[in-house]
């Protein structure tokens, strides 16, 4: 078995070490009382797995198993036979779903919802989605994100959990590829999102500001209805990614009442043979902010301190 | 063991089993060819395997079968998805047809009964894959055959069976065990392997493997490597392997029945070297079966004992030829899971230890009979005689009958030399020791008389004196037995036959 995402997931590249090392921060920032504590698409090789379990997050036994205790702490979703088979190997005891995401949770539709066990499973401390491909977009009726409809149905299992226990602080950590590949009207989706972020709430428009310049955020203001990303240069097309992306998921997960305490969007990769990527990291906990708006309008200022780069070397360069 | 819960009977009414074909009446008489209708084998599969441990260890055989060196079973965390794989031949999508869409017909001995390497198979009639039939609804099938550039991506679903049989019947009477689809996409001709799903494991036997319908407080065997495994079946205070929890009893029920190695110095350093030869048989095969990580190896283990022996016979008779070892202890064996007698034939277990010892007298030697594990290992002749649920064997079956006759003859033979070398012989020891200590009694009560009577003058001392100081330690029996214990070292036959009559004449006269 030969697959691309494994190539990618087993980069033991200083860059995608140090995003392992985010990764590895939001796990440890919840307590890890009540399982699973990490939700994970690992791959054939496992490496944020690994990283756990040399960290001590998750015991062994003498034969590499996952320790009896620790079974069911951390869940691998993945939908080739065979690279379940591998993972298996790799760490007996790992609970692995069979399946892709999507199918897991009976897609993105708010009527149909995942088993009882699925359902557990997705409200792990962490969940940690990470794509070697880039955002799809559908356009049907309106534009939309499949990745993003399945996030919000992952907010809205951690919010409401079974017999009415009180929600509890989780994080989310999505990668994606940062090419942008889609029809006009996820195009134009994009451009009207980010104008009329920028146009309503004037913190979030002096801070985009500051990271992609006055310039391109008046031209997303002025031309949203013919703006493309032909016209951007490579570098900010990354940073409007990183501004959208986390902003698309505060958007989506408002009405669940998470509130972002952290959050991180990180561009790395794109040279030397590696694609373009984006990484994010948010900490949510529960808003006490009884108004939607703004509950929104301060988890989207939230977005900018975080915004950064990843070096080659390893090193976050935040702005 | 029977689970409850386990069995699902799914046929409630009774369907013909045979159908008559082309019969035809001539002069008033009735002939006709008789034909098993193929749904039989549905009868036959249900319940055929009396646990999901029956069901394992039938996947393994198969790939041992395929001539597979290593096995690989993940079982947890929830058995929900049970794979098993393998390093075997593998199958093209032509070998998946010939074996799979028509199950009442097996190839598995069409031209040998000995696989590529020269292993005699175990795998008879082809059922094997049946076994995952009744543990789950769903089984992929991924595989690829060495010199074949195709591989096999197959799910089975079992479901299928469990239709009306409107639905599963097919033109021609027969009627398909399950439908599957797959696909077949390109592979390197070096590679070779066997990887089997079993998805939606079915409720009970999810539970009852993963541990879920453990009793209390279980120990379980998960995660623990050959050497910890032996030191946990070495452990004086388990008593058998119901003491684990169902997981761990699978995992040594399938240890125990397929053809992996003993563990190093199984019945102690001691007997290594007597047993040799079956540790060398089995190490031979070259077969190793991995569980959760875990290797496993044959858990028959013995615990270090003085009191202890092992003998081993070989039988080459008509119509069976076998060979066994016995071993004995002083003492109930524990686990009690090894006391019995245990059948291999073709280099894997016929069920589990039989207490009954192939139906010998319970009345003889009926406290040695605990004492004892036996393992047989037959030759292939005795193979015609196992019933198809692979745990027993037909008791009218010739071979067997050769075999019970031959093997009740080396029993009572080891049970008599437990009874001398374990029983007796320890015991006339238990007695010299307590001779001894009697001896040394009377050494020391001589020595005390001898100090207190040297301290009164000898015209003081009277016979009358010298008794009183007797009889206040000890009674006239006693005294009558230290005496005779010391007639019996001291003196000659004759000479002790004159004092008894002697001390009769005397006791007598009183």
């Amino acid at each position: 078995m030969n697959r691309p995402i494994d190539a990618a997931l087993s980069q033991d590249r200083p860059a995608k070490r140090a995003i392992r090392q985010l990764w590895l921060r939001e796990v440890r920032r919840h307590p890890a009382n009540g399982n699973p504590i990490y939700l994970t698409l690992p791959g054939t090789e496992g490496k944020d797995i690994d990283l756990l379990i040399n960290e001590g997050v998750i015991a062994t036994t003498e034969t590499g198993a996952i320790a009896a205790e620790d079974i069911g702490k951390v869940v691998a979703v993945e939908s080739n036979s065979e690279a379940v088979l591998s993972l298996q190997r790799k760490y007996p005891g790992l609970r692995i779903h069979n399946n892709t995401l999507e199918s897991l949770m009976n897609g993105g539709g708010p009527y149909a919802w995942p088993n009882k066990n699925i359902s557990r499973d997705m409200r792990a401390k962490v969940v940690n989605i990470d794509l070697d491909k880039s955002l799809r977009a559908e356009c049907g009726e309106e534009v939309s994100f499949p990745l993003i409809k399945i996030i919000k149905k992952i907010s809205q299992l951690h919010r409401e959990r079974p017999n009415a226990e009180p929600a509890e602080p989780w994080s989310l950590c999505v990668t994606v590829n940062s090419t942008i590949e889609w029809p006009e009207p996820a195009v134009r989706f994009f451009f009207r999102f980010l104008a009329n972020n920028c146009s309503e709430h004037q913190t979030f428009k002096e801070s985009a500001a500051a990271t992609l310049g006055d310039n391109l955020v008046n031209r997303i203001i002025a031309e949203y209805q013919s703006l493309t990303f032909n016209h951007i240069d490579p570098d900010d097309r990354a940073k409007l990614l990183c501004i959208f992306l986390p902003k698309l998921i505060m958007c989506e997960i408002n009405d669940h009442h998470w509130e972002a305490i952290d959050c991180s969007t990180l561009s790395y990769g794109g040279n030397e043979g590696h694609a373009a990527m984006t990484t994010i990291t948010i900490a949510f906990r529960v808003s006490n902010a009884p108004i939607p708006s703004q509950r929104y309008a301060s988890n989207i200022c939230n977005i900018f301190p975080g915004l950064g780069r990843v070096l080659d070397n390893g090193t976050i360069e935040l702005g | 063991m029977a689970h409850p819960g386990f069995y699902v009977r799914r046929f409630a009414l009774p369907y013909p089993p045979t159908k008559y074909r082309s019969h035809k009446l001539m002069d008033n008489r009735l002939s006709g060819e008789i034909l098993v209708a193929s749904r039989i084998v549905d009868y036959l599969s249900s319940g055929l395997y009396e646990s999901p441990a029956a069901c394992l260890k039938e996947l393994v055989n198969n790939a041992y079968d395929a001539d597979a060196k290593l096995v690989e079973l993940f079982v947890k965390p929830d058995a929900n998805r049970i794979i098993v794989t393998d390093d075997g031949t593998g199958m093209d999508s032509q070998d998946f047809k010939r074996n799979f869409s028509k199950i009442s017909e097996s190839f598995k001995r069409e031209s040998t009964d000995r696989t590529e390497s020269s292993r005699p198979k175990i795998g008879k009639i082809g059922i094997g894959f049946i076994a995952a039939n009744e543990i789950c609804d769903i089984m992929q099938i991924i595989s690829t055959k060495k010199g074949s550039r195709e591989k096999i991506d197959i799910e089975i679903n079992f479901k299928a069976m469990r239709m009306p049989d409107e639905e599963r019947k097919r033109p021609g009477d027969s009627f398909t065990k399950a439908d599957y689809e797959g696909t077949v996409s390109q592979a390197h001709p070096d590679e070779h392997y066997t990887h089997i799903f079993l998805k939606e494991v079915r409720g009970p036997a999810q539970e009852l493997l993963a541990g879920a319908r453990n009793r209390g407080e279980s120990k379980s065997l998960y995660g623990l490597s050959p050497k910890t495994i032996a030191q946990r079946l070495r452990d004086p205070n388990l008593r058998s392997w119901e003491d684990f929890d169902f997981y761990s009893q699978t995992m040594l029920e399938v240890a125990l029945n397929v053809p992996v190695p003993y563990v190093d110095h199984w019945a102690t350093k001691k007997y290594d070297e007597v047993l040799s030869s079956f540790t060398n048989r089995a190490n031979s095969l070259d077969f190793r079966v991995v569980f959760d990580g875990t290797e496993l190896r044959k858990p028959t283990l013995f615990e270090e004992s003085d009191e202890s022996f092992v003998k081993t016979f070989q039988y080459e008779g008509k119509d069976v030829s076998f060979e066994s070892y016995f071993y004995v202890q002083h003492g109930v064996l524990k686990p009690q899971d090894l006391n019995g007698v245990l059948i291999r034939i073709r280099n894997s277990a016929v069920g589990k230890y039989e207490r009954s010892f192939l139906g010998f007298p319970s009345s003889i030697g009926t406290l040695f009979q605990r004492w004892l594990s036996v393992e047989i290992w037959a030759d292939d002749r005795l193979e015609s005689a196992m019933n198809i649920d692979r745990k027993t064997l037909r008791v009218t079956h010739p071979a067997y009958l050769e075999l019970v006759d031959a093997f009740h003859v080396q029993l009572r033979a080891a049970l008599n030399e437990a009874r001398e070398k374990l029983y007796e012989q320890p015991s006339r020891k238990k007695k010299r020791i307590r001779y001894k200590q009697e001896l040394d009694i009377i050494k020391e009560v001589s020595e005390a008389a001898r100090t207190s009577v040297s301290s009164v003058t000898a015209d003081q001392m009277s016979a009358e004196q010298n008794h009183r100081v007797l009889l206040k330690k000890y009674s006239a029996i006693e005294l009558i037995e230290i005496v005779l214990d010391v007639s019996k070292r001291t003196l000659s036959a004759k000479e002790r036959k004159l004092l008894m009559d002697e001390l009769v004449r005397e006791v007598l006269s009183k």
